[in-house]
């Protein structure tokens, strides 16, 4: 079990910034803003750089766990938990990371039937972009690390396209600053943390990193970059909106990019959802590769079949999911068990794994 | 092998051949102007569909519809046409003034919903029927509705009338302690002017600001970097005007939340460019000149505020100003006080030069 990955399969550290980022900015950005505000009103934007801390945190957790252990989740499962039980918890977050996936890829979908094309032919174009997810995984980690590389720096352009809606703006709906409860600061933390979901995928990928220590600044750096990003819409969002206006708007984010108009485009939010595309893409490809690797690591199938069983899984999942209500119900517990995982389950097995690695030394 | 398979079927399925309903810009129709009358208590829906036709003129169609809901006039619209309708290239909704007081916003439902239309559209009330207007209108070879919201964005560009669009109207309409408001269209030897600006209280139009106080209305609501003032001076027996007005707006507000104290105060500066004073040397005036102007627009933005005050409509967004100062703001409250509350207005007038001449 434990051959290092041969050199050749390796990605540079630097690009654990590239998948780090990528996992966090999905398509949650598209319409945070009214999620967060719900409790703490217009101080959210606090509670985004809460979330951001404790984030900085886990992923140091997680980092110290798998710097120990120079393996991945499912050795670290198999260490605290032993074979049956660690098996079966591997099992769970594998799963975990499919239905990331597939929620990713329906929300986008969903996007695409509401913004642009409300007769779209789910189907096809969810055959059609299973496709591309099975040729870009099945061309290995490499490209699914190249797919977040530019899956980044292509859309990395609409950070620009943020300071047009703050001529529209009141810089008076942020003031004044923390007129909400710790409470309501904390509740809202709580749904921040939802957008930061997906720094998961570094227990799973970590063995592919070269230089792996020093790949933590990097993962760092990437949620910081996260952060600052989801800050930053957050404020100019409030400014846009006034705060009953915002509870009205599901996707704030792409409400604001209509403002945006030039002589040669005459409705910018098209190109910012045609974009997006290249943002979902890599995010669900990590989250199915990371799906996939887990049960090749736990049950030693071959990876290609495991990704054709979660392709053809998510195909047929997507396709009964229809109704809005059973789709918000799964996103939610989604959220909810990602959630779970990152603030609950991810310091337990810090402290279980620090336990029994000290409990070792000592014999 | 297997992956140079998989590409090409990517790339052929990705290439656009979906079963997506293509819409061919010749073969459908665009609106560009909706006006909208209350008939009885029925709504009347005038379309205005510009035609470029294929000698390069422009033509513009009309469409007449009556009913209660969006989808019923709209219903009735495709019946008369040849070619289907969409908004998505919506310039301007106009309400007429009857409409406007009696409330128009659930018809907006749609604009807002309708991801197709753009927030930049622009919402206007017209004073009079706009039927009769759109039936009557003199534009020649130009799309109607780029037209009217033409004339509408000229004002803004030149700071006649404060900015204004859909998302706008519904920011203040939505926002606590702030009233949304309308540009006031109407029509003048036969061509559209704008008359002022319609003001809104909740939903409803309850009030107006003529051309003539179009400026006052201005510095109170915004700060202006262009603007011009023309203004009296009965002692000199002469007429000044200020050009390159530039406004700083500055709200100070003490006291509590029950019983607060605002004061607005505005700082302008600017150039005199015309004076008629005859051979009276100008820059020996300056000073009296700088004098009038704040007494003058101290004494009209204090009336205008308090009128508003008495009808309880804060275009201005004060409330707003005290929602941010106060932790304990309430809206319910301060609608209650918003009245009686002491707001001052403070003017002061730097004249920076004026001109090549003395």
């Amino acid at each position: 079990m434990k051959t290092p990955i041969p050199d050749r399969f390796l990605v540079s550290a630097g690009i654990a910034f590239f998948l780090i980022h990528s996992m966090q900015i999905g398509i949650g950005i598209l319409g945070y803003q009214r999620d967060i505000a719900m409790a703490a009103g217009y101080d959210a934007w606090i509670s985004i750089l809460i979330s951001g801390i404790s984030i900085h945190i886990i992923l140091w957790m997680m980092y110290s766990m798998l710097n120990k252990e120079n393996g991945d989740l499912i050795s670290i499962h198999q260490r605290v938990f032993g074979k049956w039980i660690g098996g079966f918890l591997s099992t769970i977050a594998a799963f975990y990371f499919f239905f990331l996936g597939v929620t990713v890829l329906r929300s986008y979908i969903e996007v695409l039937q509401v913004w642009m094309f409300p007769e779209i032919n789910v189907p096809f174009v969810l055959g059609a972009f299973l496709l591309l997810i099975y040729y870009t995984i099945s061309g290995g980690f490499r490209v699914v690390a190249g797919v977040a590389f530019f899956g980044v720096i292509i859309p990395s352009f609409l950070i620009v396209f943020l300071f047009y809606p703050v001529p529209f703006g009141e810089l008076d709906y942020l003031r004044p600053i923390m007129n909400h409860s710790v409470t309501d600061l904390l509740k809202s933390t709580k749904a921040a943390t939802l957008s930061f979901l997906g720094i998961e995928v570094i227990l799973i990928l970590y063995p592919f990193l070269k230089n792996k220590e020093k790949s933590q600044k990097w993962a760092q750096l990437g949620v910081l970059f996260s952060t600052f990003i989801y800050t930053s819409t957050a404020i100019v969002t409030f400014m846009y909106f006034s705060q009953t206006q915002l509870e009205h708007t599901v996707w704030a984010t792409l409400s604001m990019f209509k403002i945006i108009e030039f002589p040669f485009v005459e409705r910018f939010e098209y190109i910012a959802i045609a974009t997006w595309a290249l943002v979902v893409f890599p995010n669900i490809c990590t989250s199915l590769w990371c799906a996939s690797r887990a049960i090749k690591r736990t049950y030693n199938f071959q990876q290609r079949w495991v990704l054709i069983f979660f392709l053809l899984t998510s195909y047929i999942a997507n396709l009964i999911f229809k109704d809005r209500e059973i789709i918000n119900v799964f996103i939610s517990s989604i959220s909810k068990s990602g959630f779970y995982m990152l603030y609950v389950y991810t310091p337990l097995l810090f402290i279980l794994y620090h336990l029994k690695i000290r409990r070792r030394h000592k014999k | 092998m297997k992956q140079v398979l998989s590409l090409i079927v990517c790339v052929i399925l990705l290439s656009g051949c979906t079963t997506i309903e293509k819409e061919v810009l010749d073969e459908i129709y665009l609106v560009t102007l909706a006006g909208y009358d209350l008939e009885d208590d029925k709504i009347q829906a005038t379309l205005v569909v510009p035609i470029y036709q294929t000698e390069g003129t422009v033509r513009n169609e009309f469409y007449t519809a009556e009913g209660y809901l969006n989808q019923e006039l709209d219903k009735e619209i495709s019946l008369q046409t040849p070619n289907p309708v969409f908004p998505g290239k919506l310039e301007i909704a106009m309400f007429s003034e009857e409409f406007a007081s009696k409330g128009f916003i659930e018809l907006t439902d749609v604009y807002r919903r309708d991801p197709s239309i753009s927030a930049n559209v622009r919402l206007a009330v017209y004073d009079g029927n706009i039927k009769e207007f759109i039936y009557n209108q003199q534009v020649q070879n130009m799309d109607l509705g780029m037209h009217v919201a033409k004339i509408i964005e000229q004002a803004i560009e030149a700071e006649v009338l404060p900015k204004t669009n859909l998302h706008l109207f519904f920011q203040s309409y939505y926002g606590e302690g702030e009233d949304p408001f309308l540009p006031l269209l109407t029509r003048k030897n036969g061509k559209l002017k704008i008359k002022g600006i319609a003001l809104f209280k909740g939903e409803k139009m309850v009030d107006q600001v003529l051309d003539d106080r179009l400026y006052i209305f201005g510095v109170l609501h915004n700060e202006l970097t262009k603007g011009r003032l023309s203004i009296e001076l009965p002692k000199q027996n002469a007429r000044v005007s200020i050009g390159h007005v530039k406004t700083n707006k500055k709200v100070h507000i003490t006291g509590t939340s029950s019983s607060p104290n605002i004061k607005l105060s505005i700082d302008l500066t600017g150039t005199i460019d015309e004076y008629s004073g005859g051979r009276k040397r100008v820059d020996k005036n300056i000073k009296k000149i700088e004098n009038r102007v704040n007494q003058y627009l101290e004494k009209e933005t204090q009336k205008m505020i308090n009128s508003y005050q008495e009808q309880g409509v804060d275009p201005f967004g004060i409330g707003k100003e005290a929602k941010a100062h106060f932790r304990d703001w309430d809206s319910k409250t301060w609608q209650e006080i918003y009245p009686q509350v002491n707001i001052q207005t403070e003017i002061n007038m730097d004249i920076v030069q004026s001109g090549v001449i003395r």
